[in-house]
């Protein structure tokens, strides 16, 4: 598989897309004749899929995309460049795949280059992708949000879709489009999202939104709980209502303990369980180059109570590595089983659920099931091996961050110069664009954009309040300096709302000697924005 | 007694000792093992810690918020994270405990820190949370930044680790230290602060090196950085 344009390729080689899109769609023909398992191989590049039609699959990448990132600088690529290799080179018959930020743009994407009949990969955020979704026509819209509709019925949690209602929506929809002289369905975007949900419904609006919706509010759903972590057979809808139906496989890797003596703490339990992950290791049914994104360990009460505690790895992990001592896993369960006893919790007996306390009840034995995992790359490809002490430390600080309770945050900059959209927290590999800005501006123009912010950041302080903190400032017996006048996003519907233009910035010494950086809003009111550390 | 005769081969023999010794890691005049040192790339800041910030050690800091110390202490993380004179880029930890503040990166990535090799965490009780990054030497220095739960034990484990993985790990206060209190555990421990007025840095050294200070113009730190 090639790609279908050369300036997308140069673009992902020198890292302007050096963060590798959320999700990808991708059309296989292996598989549909009983041949090679497709999810089996597309398990080698993330764990969560949905089988969206019989070739079509979606992958959801943001769930290994530090390891790729991280990968990637390796074998000094970028993560795009790999995951394209990757899909060329797996077993996979891939005819055709899509990298986008929102499943929708992907499926969009790839659908589209079906009717056109391109074959290759596109990144979404590349000029050709973007070209291409902004060129869908209508035939490729209404077979992806016919196949849509299908999917919102099979979930029962997910919002009521009636599909007769959503398909005469969808062609009103279209007819008053075409009315108003809006030849593709991209441009609903354009219309105002409250008419287009009273008149066509709320799906019809949302297919609008997620054409051109970035990266960004789907990381902040996910952080914010919208999307389940949790592998299996549960279908999780995102917090956007996109159908998301994870690809369950038909049996798991699982080992079965019973106590000879119940457990009651953590001690009781740590030695048994290390043997129990090895004895995960010696299963056939995975193979040692595989690794471990998510575990459940399912336990057993006194009381035939049951409580699935998950466990889940940051970034996947090389289990078959740690035979014997299993540090890493343990600090995981660790973590996990002290956050299942802490809160009270909903268990299960006999089909009843009731709250409890996890130390209550001496524990009788457990399941360790493997719920997620990246399936080995075969070594064929050649591309890297799995060994002991792998070398690299962007590989040795996943191994770390796997080992914590806490995630370690890093930040790469992005070219704005208001200070709270001057950065953003990703794994930062060649660095960060707000999509659209790099396609209307010169490299010269941001060259000299980078320099006027790194001078601007130079006056600027080491620490920000999260939000920032109205004050009175009459009465202070302090000193002002000024330091900057910046714009406020006024055309934005959030700022534009509080009537703010502009910010003047201060750096202000109070009595005690302690600078603070204040800004005055177009309004004459005052605000703490950061310290001076 | 030596003759004058002597003496030239004499001299000759005491600075191939001196080479060997300092090749070994020993200290030629005390005997003592050499104290492997970060140097900042500030002659006068370098000179004023007796070549550098030390390696292997827990250093304590006052830098009470506000007063802007904590823009000397970035000089070692943008050294670090650049690497420079024949040294590779490392990485470096920050760990902070106030939960209303963010960290503001492009002021980082402006005073030299290169945000690719540095990490950040918020947590109060650095020592429950990031145990495992003490025990790996994958970070060269970790900055604790006005720990909230940070006892005399959790100081000597840190101290210890320290030495073995040879990581700089520096406790910052928030605020000004006295040599009558403060963490015995600490191989060094100095006072940093800006002097608005006089536009440049002060620090104080409180024990660990014989009483000194320093004023760093500003324009030493911005042109470091």
């Amino acid at each position: 598989m090639g790609w279908a344009n050369e300036r997308d390729q140069e673009a992902c080689v020198r890292g302007e897309n050096g963060l590798l899109p959320a999700f990808a769609a991708v059309e296989v023909t292996t598989g549909v004749d009983g041949d090679a398992d497709p999810a089996t191989t597309l398990q080698a590049l993330t764990p969560r899929l949905m089988r969206w039609s019989d070739r079509l699959w979606l992958l959801d990448l943001d769930a290994c995309a530090s390891y790729w990132q991280a990968r990637a600088v390796l074998q000094e690529t970028t993560a795009v460049e790999l995951v394209r290799f990757l899909l060329r080179e797996l077993p996979l018959g891939c005819v055709r795949a899509a990298l986008a930020d929102h499943p929708w743009q992907a499926l969009l994407l790839v659908t589209h280059m079906q009717e056109r009949r391109l074959p290759g990969f596109v990144l979404g955020r590349g000029p050709l992708g973007e070209a291409l979704l902004r060129e869908a026509s209508w035939a490729s819209w209404e077979r992806c949000a016919e196949r849509l509709a299908h999917h919102l019925a099979a979930i029962p949690a997910a919002r009521r879709c009636d599909e007769a209602l959503f398909r005469r929506q969808r062609r009103e929809a279209r007819r008053t489009a075409v009315r108003l002289g809006l030849s593709r369905p991209w441009q609903l975007a354009e219309l105002p999202e409250a008419q287009i949900k009273r008149r066509f419904g709320a799906l019809v609006r949302d297919l609008g939104q997620w054409a051109t919706q970035t990266a960004q509010p789907m990381r902040e759903m996910r952080a914010a709980g919208g999307l389940s972590p949790t592998m299996g057979t549960a279908a999780m809808p995102f917090a956007s209502g996109f159908p998301w139906r994870s690809f369950a496989a038909a049996s798991l890797p699982r080992v079965t303990r019973h106590l000879e003596t119940p457990a009651v703490e953590w001690a009781h339990m740590e030695a048994v369980l290390c043997d129990d992950f090895d004895r995960l290791c010696q299963l056939d049914s995975w193979s040692s180059g595989e690794r471990v994104v998510s575990l459940e360990l399912r336990l057993v009460f006194c009381d035939l109570s049951c409580l699935i505690v998950p466990i889940r790895f940051r970034h996947p992990h090389a289990l078959h590595l740690e035979r014997g001592h299993h540090t890493t896993a343990l600090l995981q369960a660790l973590y996990a089983f002290q956050c299942a006893a802490r809160a009270p919790v909903r268990r299960e007996c006999d089909g009843v659920l009731y709250e409890a306390q996890t130390g209550a009840s001496p524990i009788i034995g457990w399941d360790l099931v493997l719920t997620g995992r990246l399936t080995a790359v075969p070594r064929s490809i050649g591309l890297f091996g799995e060994r002991e002490g792998e070398t690299g430390d962007a590989l040795a600080l996943l191994a770390l961050e796997n080992k914590l309770p806490v995630r370690l945050a890093a930040y790469a900059l992005c070219e704005d110069w208001l200070p709270e959209d001057s950065f953003t927290s990703a794994a930062p590999v060649g660095g960060r664009e707000r999509p659209g800005a790099a396609s209307v501006l010169t490299e010269t123009v941001r060259a000299a954009g980078r320099r006027s912010h790194a001078a601007v950041a130079h006056t600027r302080p080491l620490y920000l309040y999260r939000k920032p903190t109205p004050f009175d400032s009459h009465g202070c017996s302090s000193v002002w300096r000024f330091l900057e006048r910046t714009m406020a996003k006024w055309w934005q519907p959030h700022e534009g709302a509080r009537g703010e233009l502009q910010r003047d910035y201060y750096r202000l010494t109070d009595g005690e000697q302690r600078d603070f950086w204040v800004f005055k809003d177009t309004r004459g009111q005052w605000f703490v924005h950061g310290v001076f550390a | 007694m030596m003759s004058s005769y002597d003496m030239p081969r004499a001299s000759e023999a005491c600075a191939n000792l001196a080479s060997q010794l300092s090749a070994m890691g020993v200290h030629p005049a005390s005997g003592k093992p050499k104290e492997r040192v970060l140097p900042s790339g500030i002659a006068l800041l370098d000179e004023f810690l007796g070549g550098g910030l030390p390696l292997g050690a827990v250093t304590e800091w006052g830098v009470p918020l506000g007063k802007s110390g904590r823009e000397v202490v970035l000089t070692w993380l943008a050294r670090a994270t650049q690497g420079g004179a024949g040294e590779s880029p490392t990485w470096a930890l920050w760990v902070y405990a106030r939960a209303q503040l963010i960290v503001y990166p492009p002021g980082w990535a402006a005073r030299g820190v290169e945000l690719e090799r540095m990490r950040f965490v918020c947590t109060g009780a650095p020592l429950a949370d990031l145990k495992p990054v003490f025990l790996e030497p994958l970070f060269k220095i970790v900055v604790l930044d006005a720990p909230r739960q940070f006892t005399d034990d959790d100081c000597a484990f840190v101290a210890r680790q320290a030495r073995a993985n040879g990581q700089a790990v520096l406790v910052l206060r928030d605020t000004f230290l006295k040599s009558g209190q403060g963490n015995v555990w600490a191989r060094l421990r100095v006072n940093c602060w800006r002097d608005d007025e006089a536009r440049q840095f002060r620090l104080n050294i409180v024990r660990g090196l014989s009483p000194r200070q320093l004023a760093l113009p500003d324009e030493t730190l911005a042109a470091r950085q």
